[in-house]
């Protein structure tokens, strides 16, 4: 393997593992404020990406607003599912198992909506980026990869500051730490809870654009990449943001190497074969073993 | 200022209040004092909005609170530093405050409520930026306490705030109540610590099993024998010396 194909292979692992992070985010902010594991954060990502693509046809606007407007429809899916059906839910007070499983029950059913709306077919994305590849040095390197890092990145860069600098961030920090503190302050649960499923979907929309961008988009794309994200998010640590961030990093270019120097057809299986040996040694994932290190 | 009226709460089977009924006048540090388990902390919650009551009734300056949602409860004014200080571990001693004062509006009142608080607990300004977590007991009592204060309450639920702490940390948060107290506030002290709570308080109430047994002003329950044998470990009032002189 030359140089210039190593980099070439680190940028589209990079890309794709800021993706995985997008994803994972969501995931660990979910868990952080209600414990729910929400196996149908892999279908808000293709509603993203069908979004994104339903925008491009109506208006063809350049990538970066297909990416704001996928997300932000991403994000009001994700409230609606949330205020219709986990919070009815919650408000019952059912096991946190069964609401768990209404999200693989939301998971199939989103899925075979879709397949209603868009049909089976893979649709692909418009061509939105030059093919010409940017030569850096002797590297040649796909525009579309590095706008994928950079809007990914940007957008790790807003939540955390949004988490941390914002009234509103604070809040939603706060009832992840302890809801019924929290509550005690005022905040009111019910609308915290539907803000931080608001900012997965805009996490997980985000990432459906620039998924459906990289290959397609149809019906079904959203669930491995979920899954995949569990993995990430497990490998930084479950519920940590900063672990999520660099788990989605890590699990992404792990599975770019494996797909090259192993077979792409097994990449899936070596992805969840980390994930169980993940689980075996390093529990808490990278956060954990930080902690324990300092 | 609080009316409570045959208040009755159970937890599935588990009754833990039954036909409470006691009131809290403006300007008054009122104690509820009594045995683990016997429904102090459930009362406060109650007060709160974060049990179901089953019968009776919560009055907060003429207006029933009874039923209404915690955040309604605290926007009303009654705002609660929940047992085992709750403080937010992963957030920094400011931004404890902050969301303490998540239903002011104004940013510059929370700058200067903010201020308010640093002038009471210098201790939190020279840490505003480590995190909760890192905090002492003692400490962190100070920051719930202030970051109660930031809701602008005019009636404070204090949840075992002796809980844990050393001796010493104790007459520090006595104090803090009574000055606090000075300022203004009404404060309701729910405390195990039946000395520090007696030697503070204007009036007080024992509760056992759920009921209110008796009550009367603090300075008689001090000397109220049915408390020196169960709350004061049944020595003489004379062993009281130390704590009631914080209160002058």
């Amino acid at each position: 393997m030359t140089i210039a194909e190593m980099v070439e292979l680190l940028v589209g692992g990079l890309a794709i593992g800021c993706i995985y992070s997008l994803i994972a985010l969501g995931l660990s902010i979910i868990i952080r404020a209600t414990g729910v594991l929400n196996f149908a954060q892999g279908e808000v990502v293709m509603l993203g990406a069908m979004f994104g693509l339903a925008t491009y046809r109506l208006v063809p606007l350049p990538f970066p607003a297909l990416f704001v407007a996928g997300a932000l429809f991403a994000g009001v899916m994700a409230v609606i599912i949330e205020l219709l059906i986990y919070r009815t839910l919650r408000v019952r007070r059912v096991p946190m198992v069964n609401i768990v499983i209404s999200t693989i029950a939301m998971s199939i059913l989103l899925q075979n909506g879709a397949q209603l709306v868009w049909g089976s077919e893979p649709i692909a994305y418009p061509r939105l980026f030059a093919l010409e590849g940017l030569q850096l040095g002797p590297v040649r390197v796909a525009p579309q990869l590095v706008w994928i890092v950079v809007l990914a990145l940007g957008m790790m860069l807003a939540l955390q500051l949004f988490l941390r600098f914002t009234r509103a961030g604070l809040s939603v920090q706060a009832v992840a730490q302890d809801p019924e503190a929290a509550q005690l302050m005022g905040i009111n649960l019910t609308r915290a809870v539907a803000s931080t499923y608001g900012i997965a979907g805009i996490l997980g929309g985000a990432a459906g654009v620039l998924l459906g961008s990289m290959f397609y988009a149809s019906f079904n794309m959203g669930f491995l990449p979920g899954i995949k994200a569990f993995v990430a998010a497990t490998l930084g640590g479950l519920g940590s943001i900063g672990g999520a961030m660099l788990g989605g990093i890590v699990f992404g270019l792990i599975e770019t190497f494996t797909a090259t120097s192993i077979s792409t057809a097994y990449k899936d299986a070596v992805g969840m074969v980390l994930l169980i040996v993940i689980l075996l040694v390093l529990p808490q994932g990278f956060a954990g073993a930080m902690r324990r290190g300092r | 200022m609080l009316e409570v009226e045959d208040l009755t709460v159970a937890y599935g089977e588990i009754v833990a209040l039954r036909g409470v009924s006691f009131s809290v006048k403006r300007g008054e540090i009122v104690t509820l004092i009594g045995g683990n388990g016997a429904g102090k902390s459930t009362l406060l919650r109650t007060i709160s909005g974060m049990t179901t009551i089953k019968r009776g009734s919560i009055s907060f300056e003429g207006t029933t609170t009874s039923g209404a949602p915690v955040d309604r409860v605290v926007s009303m004014g009654i705002a609660h530093v929940p047992e085992g200080r709750r403080v937010f571990p992963k957030l920094a001693v400011e931004d404890n405050l902050i969301v303490g004062a998540h239903l002011i509006a104004s940013k510059a009142q929370i700058r200067s409520d903010i201020e308010g608080i640093y002038d009471t607990f210098p201790r939190l300004k020279e840490r505003r930026r480590q995190l909760a977590e890192s905090l002492s007991g003692g400490e962190q009592q100070m920051l719930a306490i202030g970051r109660a204060m930031m809701s602008r309450p005019k009636l404070l639920l204090l949840d075992e705030p002796s809980l844990g702490l050393a001796p010493i940390i104790v007459e520090d948060v006595a104090r803090t109540i009574l000055s606090l107290r000075k300022r203004g506030m009404t404060i309701l002290l729910v405390e195990q610590n039946a000395r520090v709570a007696l030697a503070i308080a204007d009036r007080g109430y024992v509760i056992e099993n759920g009921r209110i047994v008796f009550s009367n002003d603090a300075s008689a329950l001090r000397r109220d024998p049915r408390v020196v044998e169960s709350y004061l470990g049944g020595r003489a009032s004379a062993d009281m010396g130390r704590i009631p002189a914080v209160a002058s």
